[in-house]
């Protein structure tokens, strides 16, 4: 997993709960790394598991409503980052449309050593559908950057899915909807 | 847990975090750096090769040209080593045929005519490889000049005719009345118009073939049209139809004979003449054969130069001394000599001969003869060294007798007069 994972999801841990959790959760995870990552680096995804599992522990929040937070941190974080990516887009639809054929061969281009997920598109007259693939089973977190982009072009979507590994998260197809916008 | 020893904590992390992003960036600057030196290293070795291909390219280019250019000098060389004979079977032929009839010994006439005939079809294909030859080494001139359309249409009309009449076709003539003069190289014309219409005849039988000429493209290009019922041909025969040596195929050539190079001195003709010629056809139906031609093509120096030539003679002013019925025929081979002198002088004229260039030259000088007949072959593919004279020294004769205006001939085996 790239480094720049890590260090947002510390960044976003000491901004929304503290510092003090912060180091608590790098103490109790028992990392590898020793809870020192950089943004260029790639490290094992387990350890990005075991913080977050570490931070629901502490926080008494569940890890999914961890990752969908973290999510829509992330993307929030990318898309002054990589703003590029999402002024040549110009909609959340197109944005997704792109992360496989566009965003992930720029990653790749850049990390060759990337583990990246897949993400198959299908497009619909009014929905999107994804199907997310990865053994990192992180739909959670993919779900929370849907929503964080639908955010940054004022847009509101809904998503349901469907897991197509036997409930393992492996393999999950998302059905994604633009909201009706409120009167 | 104290906030100083968490923060104490916090701050290793960035610098252990800090160290290592160094390490990585110090890493991938090396990375960059090994990456550049590769591309360098590929990039020279890609030039190099670049420059060793082109380098081989221009040797292969320059002998490929060296080996067309010799080709074409050795079929020019050739063509004329066979015209040399073969114009004194067919001079000969003649002369046999004319005594025959004036003494009325019937019975050798028709054998003579056949040696006649076919030494004058084997003189039209060496004239065709030729005159191909010679456009792809590049030395086919053009000779400009105003033409009047009709005459000249209609002369062809009447060559043709024997051809059409032979496979019982029938002849349509739609001919424009306001085709005018053209200025045009009508030898080129003529010869297109004739190779395109001994082909109709050729492949069509109990047929029609419509020959029409028009002004088009508000008058300033003429459209010469040649249609036929014939046995038309696929598309597969037309690809391949203005390629030199092709015709549509192996039995067309066992069937209707040929060298299949007319077509192609057709289509370099009109390219020559800053025109085109499209063809459309039906297999089984018959062809039409379209040549379109500028009125003007471009005016080259040698066209100014020849129509200035082309004037008529000035009869004032000429010395005393000038013969005008004499022709000098300067050749060095005796049996071109005595053809033309027999030619020349069963057509009324006085002639004079020399056998170099020497010779030939004091006698121009002395007798300032009306023309002179040169053999037009290059000194190098000439047995004497000097021969044959070249020709400015006689227009430099004629100069001095103030008779610009008269013609030098050069003689290609003796009966191919070409205009120099």
């Amino acid at each position: 997993m790239k480094g720049v994972v890590f260090t947002e999801f510390m960044e976003m841990v000491e901004s929304r709960f503290s510092l003090t959790v912060l180091d608590e959760i790098i103490g109790r995870s028992e990392l590898p790394h020793g809870g020192v990552y950089t943004a260029t680096g790639t490290y094992p995804a387990g350890e990005m598991v075991r913080l977050v599992t570490a931070l629901s522990q502490v926080s008494g929040l569940p890890v999914p409503a961890l990752l969908l937070a973290f999510g829509r941190h992330l993307a929030a974080i990318f898309s002054s980052r990589y703003a590029t990516f999402f002024e040549q887009s110009g909609s959340t639809f197109a944005l997704l449309q792109g992360v496989e054929g566009l965003i992930h061969v720029e990653v790749r281009k850049l990390y060759p050593d990337a583990e990246l997920p897949t993400f198959e598109t299908t497009v619909f007259d009014d929905h999107l559908e994804m199907v997310y693939r990865s053994p990192r089973c992180m739909a959670d977190l993919a779900e929370g950057l849907m929503h964080g982009t639908a955010e940054h072009f004022h847009e509101q979507l809904v998503i349901s899915r469907e897991d197509l590994s036997q409930g393992r998260g492996e393999v999950v197809r998302f059905h994604i909807r633009k909201a009706e916008a409120s009167a | 847990m104290s906030d100083e020893a968490v923060l104490q904590r916090q701050l290793s992390r960035e610098r252990q975090a800090r160290k290592v992003a160094e390490e990585l960036l110090e890493k991938k600057s090396r990375e960059l750096f090994d990456a550049n030196q590769e591309m360098r290293r590929i990039n020279d070795h890609l030039e190099q090769l670049v420059s060793e291909r082109t380098r081989e390219l221009a040797v292969a280019l320059d002998q490929a040209v060296a080996a067309n250019q010799a080709k074409s000098q050795f079929l020019a060389n050739m063509s004329h080593e066979l015209r040399t004979p073969l114009n004194a079977i067919i001079g000969y032929s003649e002369l046999i045929i004319e005594d025959a009839q004036d003494s009325g010994n019937q019975s050798v006439i028709a054998d003579i005519e056949r040696i006649h005939s076919a030494g004058k079809h084997l003189l039209s294909i060496i004239n065709d490889v030729l005159d191909l030859s010679k456009i792809e080494a590049g030395q086919m001139q053009m000779y400009l000049e105003e033409v009047a359309l009709l005459p000249v249409l209609s002369e062809i009309v009447s060559t043709i005719s024997p051809l059409v009449d032979k496979n019982h076709n029938r002849l349509q003539i739609e001919l424009a009345p306001d085709l005018g003069t053209m200025r045009v190289d009508i030898t080129k014309l003529r010869q297109s118009l004739f190779n395109l219409l001994s082909n109709a005849a050729k492949f069509c039988q109990r047929g029609t073939i419509t020959f029409s000429a028009r002004r088009t493209r508000g008058g300033r290009w003429l459209e010469f049209a040649i249609r036929d019922t014939g046995i038309g041909m696929t598309k597969e025969q037309m690809s391949q139809l203005f390629v030199p040596f092709k015709q549509a195929d192996a039995s067309t050539t066992r069937k209707y004979g040929g060298t299949g190079l007319g077509l192609a001195i057709t289509d370099r003709f009109c390219k020559m003449l800053g025109g085109e010629i499209s063809v459309a056809s039906e297999y089984g139906a018959g062809s039409t054969f379209t040549i379109y031609l500028p009125d003007g093509a471009g005016t080259s120096s040698a066209a100014t130069a020849t129509s200035e030539s082309a004037t008529t003679p000035a009869k004032s002013g000429l010395p005393a001394a000038a013969r005008e019925d004499l022709i000098l025929i300067i050749d060095d081979d005796e049996a071109a000599r005595s053809l033309l002198t027999r030619l020349l002088t069963g057509g009324g004229f006085s002639v004079e001969t020399a056998s170099d260039g020497e010779s030939g030259l004091r006698l121009a000088k002395q007798l300032q003869p009306l023309a002179i007949t040169l053999d037009k072959r290059s000194p190098v593919e000439n047995r004497q060294k000097s021969f044959p004279p070249p020709i400015e020294n006689y227009r430099e004769v004629y100069r001095g007798m103030g008779r610009s205006n008269h013609r030098c001939h050069g003689v290609a085996a003796f009966l191919e007069s070409e205009r120099l």
